[in-house]
């Protein structure tokens, strides 16, 4: 297979027709689920969250949009094989936070602001849910010169955001952003910017494989929290391991860290001992029927904030799914949109996860 | 590339190194001095390789060559660290925009259940739910049972909530909300919830493990004005989905007990029971679900059949259903992230005995009190021992039903032998209308010698106002302001008082009825049921509403289910209605494109957008009733003049295409068409709810009217209305010396014209012998 291949072959749930490159053969799972039963979910989050020139908004940010919005949103119009969401994303994302000169996003864009983007540096997860989404929806829906962008923010993410490991000089991890995470008392990380299967994807497509090691690293460094608790939203590496974040960043394991298991089991990596984690996290914070845990104490679990948005409980439910040694009792909650922009995402994702991967937890 | 799977050699190399590294934090957790205690809970036996074994899909399936290839760009040259300010990316707050629960947040709310039958959809005197789970209490004083139902074991709440709100016509200083729990006051509240909901807490003391009685007693004053319009301006609702009691995750059992309860409750609020059934479940597996669920229930749900993966439609539920697929039955009850009791159901052999055994007994369905045909029976066997009124509007009803075979068309009289009394000092013209079926057979002032109950006071009226089945007097007091721009003034009686020794008397009939086509309904069970075409999913609803409590019949008939425009070419050819004219009355004017041989010269070539059904010519491919129309055309036809007179003569002979000109519905039901026998077809308007139409097809083969119907209208007010308006009536038993008056009057009563034409010719053929006589014996004797 060639690498151009790879993404479309990940992407096998594009319905066809669309002309994507020929998929590869379900190795052993049989033909993978179609996503149709989610499209009236997927149409319920574009009229909640998606405005008519392709902007994704984040209400409770005060209607700011990000990168990584309108990268999850890019995503989900890929896999819902969505072409008119795809090009008012794309649009709208390339008119206003394609202007570092770099090929990276502007990590936020404010529409009270002036001007709209008031600092210019990048959050990578966004861009790699964005450039994965380009790449993958060049060719079906008409734009090859959304594969040009992806090539180039992969160039860039390459090139500017991945830093090795200061106990680990070997390891090379992708840095929350292009500048200040670099400090001289270490290097300021957020795991959950790592997304594996996307990182892999998107650098053996483009032939850089310094990403897919950074997939392969962060795998290994998400095991490592794993053996220790649950992985924080940030930590500082150091040369003596990892240390606590600088004040003002989150060393809990909260709405950062939370996506960690989600971005496992769709990576195919639902037996990842971090997702054991934090279901079993979910497993004790949850059995007396309490709303789901959105903030715990990364090395005890214990619990600082709940929340009652159905997509946090999602995520809880995936995570005892794959897990199920964890426990009993958390199904995956059905979509609903009566919830901020984050939650509702993070369960549409879920439910993409479930239904590719998890079919025996169908959601109640 | 085959199908085999590579692992990129950078991922083989994680394989190895996968020991040390999972040695590698914990090793360093050692060495580190004051590194915090690991409280979390062990993990579950894992696979020590998993970071480094599980490879990523993608790794899985990429070239090994691919991995090692040199990167194509050079790695970059290291940036000095910085040492300004720190990003702002990680001062970002998520969501912290909902309250955060404390905790216990996961309590169990549990509401009230209703009795069943309140109104639904619409405002009532007394008690309605003019929205799903909005019980609204109109009128001056209105009183309204509720239940609750506490598990045994359960610590007994300290309050209940009550969220209410009341309308801006309410005198807050006069108008006051009583609740007795178990007949003991629990407290009196005063009804100035009127800016929005709010909220009540009734102390709980009185409250026991089980089912416990909550009376609302409501005194509601107007401020301004009085008389029956100002009846219906005092109202408070209660919201039924946030009012109950909470109680701890722990006390309500996850068992069959709690689901009949929630459900009940939920039925009686007018809300659906919502089956999430994964795709690919066999729909058999939705019927058997649904007749199990019927059974528990105490009256007739609207189903909703809806995927696992469509969004949560409106408030959240407290009850639900799961069906999943799966090889081996099963059910569980369980409670989903936002709170709801689900029964889930894996479908599999031996699904119904798991449901009979796992749900419980059935539940008793109310059934209407039978009024024995030519004997006296009172109010109080009818269910209604004292009615007693105080709204300046009000009414009241005594449902009963008649055996299904009874039928009286002609002059026969019933009697109503009335108690009753009224207040004293009632301003004139206060009324008191007495219905039969909504008609009305006696008008009785209010206004005259009040203040005692007044001798009993016998109303005849004709029989043919009762039917066979669900029958309801009924009585409607109108008491106008004294004076209607005033607020009224207090009372200290009763307004109306009508006794349960008030008595009904209606003749015995001849077993009649108007045919059988409302047991052929009937038969129609959730298997009996399938789409039009293949897209499936339309039927669904159809097949867990029609799910009857009892096995259908051995030769049950069927229905199909279909759509325009999508399944009109599906239609059978010989329906009762052409396509076109069931597009007409579905989508409105429509478009028909006429043949070719029908257009003229001076025709243009593209034709008006559209034209009614009167215009449209009919198809040859189409049918019973166009064919029945008059041919046009000049020419002299024996059938255009005695057509009418025909039409004339029997009732049930208007034509259909006359009939159905200029009608709009939302579905259209047909009789099963000649050659498709035992199969009737319903067709829905574009983009109609199916599950909404599912109900109103339920209920309508439940009522009468569905006697008889060879073509229905489901139209826009959600009534029904049938085709022929009057099917003739059918003996359903022998004729007997002392029954055949009743059967040749209802005969009469149905077709005059046609009865007086019958007997005319039997007259006239009982003549000829007679005048053959004359002529024979007069033609003799002239010869002699």
């Amino acid at each position: 297979m060639n690498r151009r291949g790879m993404i479309c072959a990940s992407l096998s749930l594009i319905p066809a027709g669309l002309g994507l490159a020929p998929r590869a053969a379900p190795a052993q799972t049989g033909e993978a689920p179609t996503l149709a039963p989610l499209n009236t979910a997927w149409q319920a989050w574009k009229t909640a969250n998606l405005t008519a020139d392709g902007r994704v908004v984040d209400a409770y940010q005060e209607g700011a949009s990000h990168s990584e919005s309108q990268g999850y949103g890019l995503y989900l119009a890929t896999r819902f094989g969505d072409g008119d969401a795809f090009r008012r994303i794309y649009t709208w994302t390339e008119a206003n936070l394609a202007i570092r000169g770099d090929g990276l996003l502007a990590w936020r864009w404010r529409a009270e602001a002036t001007p709209p983007v008031e600092d210019l540096n990048n959050a990578s997860d966004g861009d790699l849910f964005y450039a994965w989404a380009l790449a993958a929806g060049a060719e079906p829906f008409g734009l090859p010169e959304a594969r040009g962008r992806a090539a180039a923010i992969a160039a860039a993410l390459d090139e500017v955001c991945l830093r090795p490991l200061p106990a680990e000089p070997g390891a090379l991890l992708m840095l929350p952003g292009a500048e200040g995470f670099d400090r001289p008392e270490g290097v300021i990380f957020n795991p959950s910017y790592w997304m594996p299967r996307l990182m892999t994807e998107l650098g053996t497509e483009f032939d850089r494989p310094r990403l897919v090691q950074a997939a392969e690293a962060a795998l290994r460094q998400l095991g490592a929290f794993a053996a220790r608790g649950l992985a924080p939203d940030w930590a500082l590496a150091t040369e003596a391991g990892w240390q606590p974040p600088p004040a003002g960043f989150s060393a809990n394991a909260g709405y950062e860290a939370m996506r960690l298991p989600l971005y496992l089991c769709l990576s195919g990596q639902g037996g990842h001992p971090l997702v054991a984690r934090f279901a079993a996290a979910y497993a004790a914070a949850m059995a007396g029927g309490d709303a789901t845990p959105t903030v715990m104490d990364a090395l005890t679990g214990a619990v600082q904030e709940r929340s009652p948005h159905s997509g946090y409980a999602a995520i809880a439910g995936l995570s005892r799914c794959a897990a199920p040694a964890s426990g009993t009792g958390l199904p995956i909650p059905l979509f609903t949109i009566d919830q901020p922009y984050y939650p509702a995402t993070l369960h549409l994702f879920v439910l993409i996860a479930q239904l590719e991967g998890f079919p025996a937890c169908v959601p109640i | 590339m085959t199908g085999v799977v590579h692992l990129p050699k950078a991922a083989l190399a994680a394989l190895m190194l996968a020991p040390l590294l999972a040695a590698g934090p914990a090793a360093a957790q050692e060495g580190e001095a004051g590194s915090p205690t690991i409280l979390l809970p062990d993990l579950p036996a894992a696979d020590p390789a998993s970071p480094g074994t599980a490879a990523t899909p993608a790794a899985d399936a990429a070239d090994a060559d691919s991995a090692d290839a040199a990167p194509t760009a050079t790695p970059p040259a290291v940036t000095p660290p910085a040492t300004g300010p720190l990003p702002g990316i990680g001062a970002v707050r998520r969501d912290a925009a909902a309250p955060v629960p404390a905790a216990g947040s996961g309590d169990w709310r549990l509401g009230f259940g209703l009795p069943p039958g309140l109104p639904e959809g619409r405002v009532t005197m007394g008690a309605s739910l003019p929205q799903d789970a909005i019980l609204r209490l109109t009128g001056e004083t209105v009183q309204q049972d509720m239940t609750l139902v506490l598990p045994d074991g359960a610590a007994i709440p300290g309050t209940l909530d009550l969220v209410l709100r009341s309308g801006i016509n309410l005198l807050p200083q006069q108008s006051r909300l009583v609740v007795r729990v178990n007949d003991t006051e629990a407290g009196t509240f005063p009804l100035d919830q009127q800016d929005g909901w709010g909220q009540i807490a009734i102390p709980g003391d009185a409250l026991v493990p089980g089912v416990n009685r909550i009376l609302l007693d409501l005194t509601q004053h107007h401020r301004i004005f009085c008389g029956p319009e100002a009846s219906f301006g005092v109202w408070t609702e209660i919201d039924m989905m946030r009012s109950g009691v909470s109680l701890a995750a722990g006390d309500v059992p996850l068992a069959a007990d709690s689901f009949r309860v929630l459900a009940t409750n939920a039925v009686s609020r007018g809300l659906p029971v919502e089956v999430r059934m994964q795709p690919g479940v066999d729909p058999a597996t939705l019927g058997t679900v649904m007749q199990a669920v019927r059974a528990i229930l105490p009256q007739m749900p609207e189903v909703r059949v809806l995927s696992p993966y469509d969004p949560v439609q409106g408030a959240g539920r407290r009850v639900g259903i799961s069906i999943e697929q799966g090889t081996t039955a099963s059910i569980r009850f369980l409670r989903n992230a936002q709170g709801a009791l689900i029964l889930r159901v894996t479908e599999g052999d031996g699904l119904d005995r798991l449901l009979a055994q796992g749900l419980g007994p059935e539940v008793a369905k109310p059934v209407l009190p039978l009024l024995e045909p030519g004997r006296e029976v009172s109010f109080a066997d009818l269910g209604q021992p004292l009615i007693v009124r105080n709204t300046r509007y009000a009414d009241a009803e005594v449902p009963f039903r008649l055996p299904d075979d009874w039928m009286l068309l002609a002059s026969q009289r019933a009697t109503l032998n009335l108690r009753y009394g009224y207040g004293a000092g009632l301003p004139d013209g206060s009324i008191l209308l007495v219905k039969v079926n909504g008609e009305t057979i006696s008008l009785l002032p209010l206004d005259l010698q009040g203040g005692a109950v007044l001798p009993p006071l016998r109303v005849r009226f004709p029989a043919n106002l009762l039917q066979g089945g669900e029958n309801r007097v009924s009585f409607e007091m109108v008491v106008p302001g004294d004076p209607p721009t005033l607020e009224c003034p207090a009372r200290e009686t009763d307004m109306l008082a009508i006794l349960g020794d008030s008595t009904l008397s209606v003749p015995p009939s001849p077993p009649m009825n108007l045919g059988d086509s409302q047991d052929d309904l009937l038969s129609i069970g959730g298997g009996q049921v399938g789409p039009m075409s293949d897209s499936g999913t339309l039927a669904l609803p159809f097949q867990a509403q029609l799910a009857a409590e009892t096995p259908p019949p051995p030769e049950p008939q069927t229905l199909v289910v279909g759509q325009v425009p999508q399944d009109l070419s599906r239609l059978p050819d010989r329906a009762a209605l052409s396509r076109q004219q069931i597009l007409q009355v579905l989508e409105g004017v429509i478009e028909v494109l006429p043949a070719p041989a029908a257009s003229t010269p001076s025709q243009p070539a593209t034709q008006p957008t559209g034209f009614t059904l009167q215009q449209a010519a009919p198809s040859g491919a189409d049918t019973a009733a166009a064919e029945a129309e008059p041919a046009p055309g000049p020419r002299w036809s024996p059938r255009a003049v005695v057509e009418p007179i025909w039409n004339t003569v029997v009732p049930d002979a208007e034509p259909l295409a006359d009939w159905i000109a200029g009608r709009s519905a939302r579905a259209v039901l047909l009789a099963p068409a000649e050659g498709q026998p035992g199969q009737w077809s319903l067709v829905l308007r574009s983009g109609e709810d199916a599950s909404a139409a599912a109900l109103a097809f339920d209920r309508f083969r439940h009522d009468r009217a569905a006697n008889g119907a060879e073509v229905a209208l489901w139209l826009e007010d959600g009534s029904w209305t049938s085709w022929p308006p009057r099917p003739a009536p059918q003996l359903q038993g022998p004729v007997t010396r002392a029954n055949l008056l009743a059967v040749v009057g209802n005969f009469a009563s149905w077709g005059p014209a046609y009865y007086t034409a019958v007997l005319v010719g039997l007259a006239l053929l009982s003549v000829l012998p007679a005048i053959a006589f004359v002529r024979l014996t007069r033609g003799k004797g002239n010869h002699g």
